[in-house]
């Protein structure tokens, strides 16, 4: 594969030139109920190909077709030479690099029986189904994927890279007395399967969070002290400000803005080993690493990629992301997270006589700088302590407010297993890591959804 | 590759079915009047269903290994389902156009051309138009093990223009989407449906509050029809996800509302010969008069249903087959939009619901933003409101339509004139 993208790169006739070659295998199965409703097996290949003539846009191929790259470089160049730009591209300076990054894969899910994994997902789904009488539904999905990547571009990089990940997602519904309530929730692993093997545990905890909200009342409209879990700080975050620091986002936050308080300092860490979002490279071959984007409440730094960066001034922070090759790389996050303060969860509830525990986000979202959070699961906080579940909580409020009402960050930091996604339009679906301590907010304003 | 991996799979197994599909297309992205990118997508890919020892498996890819191909659906049979129907037979299938050779033939140069017309009849005062064209053609092939081989070729042409009006969170949206180019009269009514939209948005009005008439423009209106749509799907059915499954030959919707899925209408996107299964196309009316009469299907939903497969199969190259409309037609009634202005009175007009297109919503409940939406005062447009959020149940909306207009519009493969309602849950923010 490698001579292949060299051969078409040398063909080349575009000012600058680069191919990425995808190849994943991905196996599902999805069960409701006790029915199987899918077994699959999928092999997913392409390549995405991007050039620019000089003074030109870009122009820009995806193909199934790997044996005809020259043809699909060719008509590239010819399609941005019809391109006129005001501006031309300028893409930040990457030192030129080969090398791999092919890890032994020693639980390869490619390497597993499909009715292995079925028995598995079944043996999971059961864990729910048998867990009391009040679980009358489940939804329950197993997929695994092995992604082989190749990219090549015309300064000479070339680099090739290999990932294994197995995810679980769940439903479960609990009904009693007319009452329907749902629990939502995911666990991934790289590497492969057997590190999802033990899962039995927090699916059991799924259902154990459904039932618990058919007895829950809705949560009282307020604006109360709020504790967030890692998973739901994780979830805030990502809404209020991760997609903020992304580079050729056209609300990106300044540099030098303020935030958050002085005990919110954020950043994106592309590189950590076993990492949901993290990889070697990103897709434009530039090397993934750390970085702080947010330093005690007040913006630092954005994530770039070489285009970002070249607009921006500033370095690429080997963020462009592609959801696969049918997509165009942005800068993208990867696994962003909240660093650790002091102390325990404990110690952050103790001085609170009302408030609100919020465990997981349902979903998050922001428009513009206004965020809400949809819990998924939440209790009372009373004279420091948690006292009953409530449901349909919903936090709220400006990005700034939110955040500027952190006035404590506990010790306990931890990356999410969830198996989460993020979609921007036009660029695809990507794998992403959060990670994040509990955290308080003085005052957040909550209300019950539906409302 | 079809014929070897139909070899492999009747040397290998008891049947099976298969899907091929190609697509190419071409977009063009417009910044400002200004084409500011263009790519250009092909993909091949392969569906195949295998059944072996009674059980089903489905296996998928772009590549080109046949023998990795029906090796991979053999491993998902024996994780797979119990085969609960015969694969169709091979059957002649009705006629309709999937495919215009002047689109297909359409070069580059002409798209530009045509996304350039679109902005500058678009371009005026303090606002900003972004287009995207896009062009598609490629083909579709089922075949299976029982000698059912059919072919046939698609073309797709899509403008797409996104209108802020004073540089605000005020966006209007309008998308023409055929298998032919856009005649003169197609391109004068897409122009003409913005500009009005643009003249309603120039001021702003006074927020409303209350139990409400309101107009949904067609893209709202389709937007309403989504529980209705998703009711009826066998899939829906099957799972008891569905409030209308047991309600066939009920009048459970307004006199006025008939809806067919007809995917034999010449050159529309959704239209085809046969479904991805092969089983022959025909059009079905869903609600009569408001009176519920048909659910889809495909192979597999039908069978759990007790019911046959009503053509309704759609199948991507990776995953089982899945149930799905094709050309959804809401018949058009007597009313001029002014007409139906003055049955407003006061009230609304929406033309989006984007929190209604969200999520599993066959029982009808939705809270939505209403956006973009305007005020109407004496049967007359009076400005853009903001922050309207619409709430109650769609089917029961439906039920009482005080008008439906005449003036129907395709809107992502549903053909829906605006309808106007009473009595709407709008809440302010």
């Amino acid at each position: 594969m490698e001579s292949r993208i060299t051969d078409a790169l040398k063909a080349s006739r575009a000012d600058y030139t680069e191919i990425r070659i995808e190849r994943t295998w991905v196996t599902t199965v999805a069960l409701r109920g006790r029915r199987l409703e899918a077994a699959h097996r999928g092999v997913d290949q392409g390549a995405f190909i991007r050039c620019f003539a000089a003074g030109r846009g870009w122009g820009v191929v995806t193909t199934t077709d790997l044996d005809r790259l020259a043809t699909a470089v060719a008509r590239a160049h010819e399609l941005s030479l019809l391109v006129p730009v005001e501006r031309p591209i300028t893409l930040a300076p990457v030192p030129p690099h080969q090398a791999d990054d092919l890890p032994e894969l020693e639980d390869d899910p490619r390497d597993m029986a499909l009715t292995d994994k079925r028995a598995l997902a079944e043996r999971l789904n059961g864990e729910l189904l048998g867990l009391d009488r009040r679980i009358t539904e489940t939804q329950f999905a197993a997929r695994d994927e092995v992604t082989e990547r190749w990219y090549g571009n015309s300064e000479g990089t070339l680099v090739h890279d290999l990932r294994a990940d197995a995810s679980i997602a769940a439903v479960a519904v609990a009904r009693e007395n007319g009452l329907v309530e749902r629990a939502v929730g995911s666990w991934s692993a790289r590497g492969g399967w057997r590190a999802l093997a033990d899962a039995a545990g927090p699916v059991r905890g799924l259902g154990e969070r459904a039932i618990a909200r058919l007895g829950a009342r809705r949560v009282r409209a307020g604006t109360i002290p709020v504790v967030l879990d890692p998973r739901a700080a994780g979830a805030l975050i990502h809404a209020a400000v991760g997609h903020r620091c992304e580079g050729d986002a056209p609300d990106a936050l300044p540099l030098g803005a303020r935030i958050g308080s002085p005990w919110v300092s954020i950043g994106d860490d592309g590189n950590g080993a076993g990492l949901r979002g993290a990889a070697a490279w990103d897709a434009e071959g530039t090397p993934t690493q750390n970085t702080t984007l947010i330093q005690a409440g007040v913006v630092i730094a954005r994530l770039h990629s070489r285009e970002s960066a070249a607009r921006a001034g500033a370095a690429p922070t080997g963020s462009a992301r592609a959801g696969s090759y049918r997509h165009v790389p942005a800068a993208r996050m990867s696994n962003l997270y909240l660093a650790s303060g002091q102390g325990t969860r404990a110690e952050l509830m103790a001085p609170i006589p009302a408030g609100l525990f919020i465990a997981d986000a349902r979903a998050a979202h922001a428009e513009g700088d206004r965020v809400r959070l949809v819990a998924e699961a939440a209790w009372i906080i009373r004279r420091g302590e948690l006292a009953e579940p409530v449901r349909d909580v919903v936090l709220r409020g400006r990005a700034s407010d939110l955040l500027g009402a952190v006035d404590a960050v506990s010790g306990d930091f931890r990356w999410s297993e969830a198996a989460a996604a993020c979609s921007r339009s036009g660029c695809g679906l990507l794998a992403v890591g959060d990670g994040a301590p509990h955290v308080r907010l003085r005052a957040g304003t909550v209300f019950a959804e539906g409302a | 590759m079809i014929p070897r991996l139909l070899e492999l799979t009747r040397a290998r197994a008891q049947g099976g079915d298969v899907v091929a599909k190609t697509d190419e297309t071409l977009t063009l992205t417009f910044d400002r009047g200004h084409l500011a990118a263009v790519g250009l997508s092909s993909e091949e890919g392969v569906n195949l269903r295998v059944i072996a020892d009674g059980r089903t498996g489905v296996a998928g890819t772009t590549g080109d290994d046949a023998d990795g191909m029906v090796e991979a659906a053999l491993a998902a049979a024996r994780a797979g389902s119990p085969v609960e129907f015969p694969l169709p037979e091979p059957n002649p299938w009705p006629r309709v156009v999937t495919r215009v050779p002047r689109a297909a033939a359409a070069t580059v140069e002409e798209l530009r051309d045509l996304g350039q017309v679109v902005h500058d009849r678009l371009a005026a005062d303090r606002c900003e138009v972004d287009v995207v064209v896009e062009r598609s053609v490629g083909n579709v092939r089922v075949a299976n093990t029982t000698g059912l081989d059919a072919g046939y070729d698609v073309s797709l042409v899509g403008v797409l223009a996104d209108v802020r009006v004073d540089g605000r969170g005020h966006r209007l949206r309008g998308e023409f989407v055929s298998a032919d180019l856009p005649a003169a009269e197609d391109l004068e009514r897409f122009v003409e449906d913005l500009r009005r939209r643009v003249a309603w948005s120039r001021r702003p009005a006074d927020p409303v509050r209350g139990h409400l008439p309101v107009c949904f423009l067609p893209a709202a209106a389709r937007a309403l029809l989504r529980p209705l749509r998703q009711a009826l799907l066998g899939r829906a059915a099957a799972q008891g996800a569905s409030p209308l499954s047991e309600r066939i030959g009920d009048r459970v919707f307004d006199q006025a509302l008939t809806v067919t899925d007809d995917p034999l209408l010449d050159a529309r996107p959704g239209s085809r010969p046969l479904d991805d299964e092969g089983v022959p196309s025909r059009p079905l009316v869903l609600v009569r008069e408001g009176v519920v009469r048909n659910l889809v299907f495909d192979l597999e939903t039908a069978t759990r249903a007790g019911a046959r497969s009503t053509g309704h199969a759609r199948r991507t190259t990776f995953g089982k087959p899945q149930v799905g409309y094709t050309n959804v037609v809401v018949q058009p009634g007597p009313h001029s939009l002014e007409a139906l202005l003055a049955q407003v009175g006061d009230g609304l007009v929406v033309d989006g619901l984007p929190g209604a297109l969200a999520g599993q919503t066959a029982g009808g409940g939705f809270l939505s933003a209403a956006t973009p939406a305007w005020r109407v005062v004496g049967g007359e447009v009076v400005g853009r409101v903001e922050g309207v959020t619409l709430a109650g149940n769609a089917h029961q909306l439906l039920a009482r339509l005080r008008g439906v207009g005449a003036e129907p519009r395709w809107v992502g493969g549903v053909s829906v004139p605006a309808l106007v309602v009473e009595g709407v849950g709008v809440l302010a923010s």
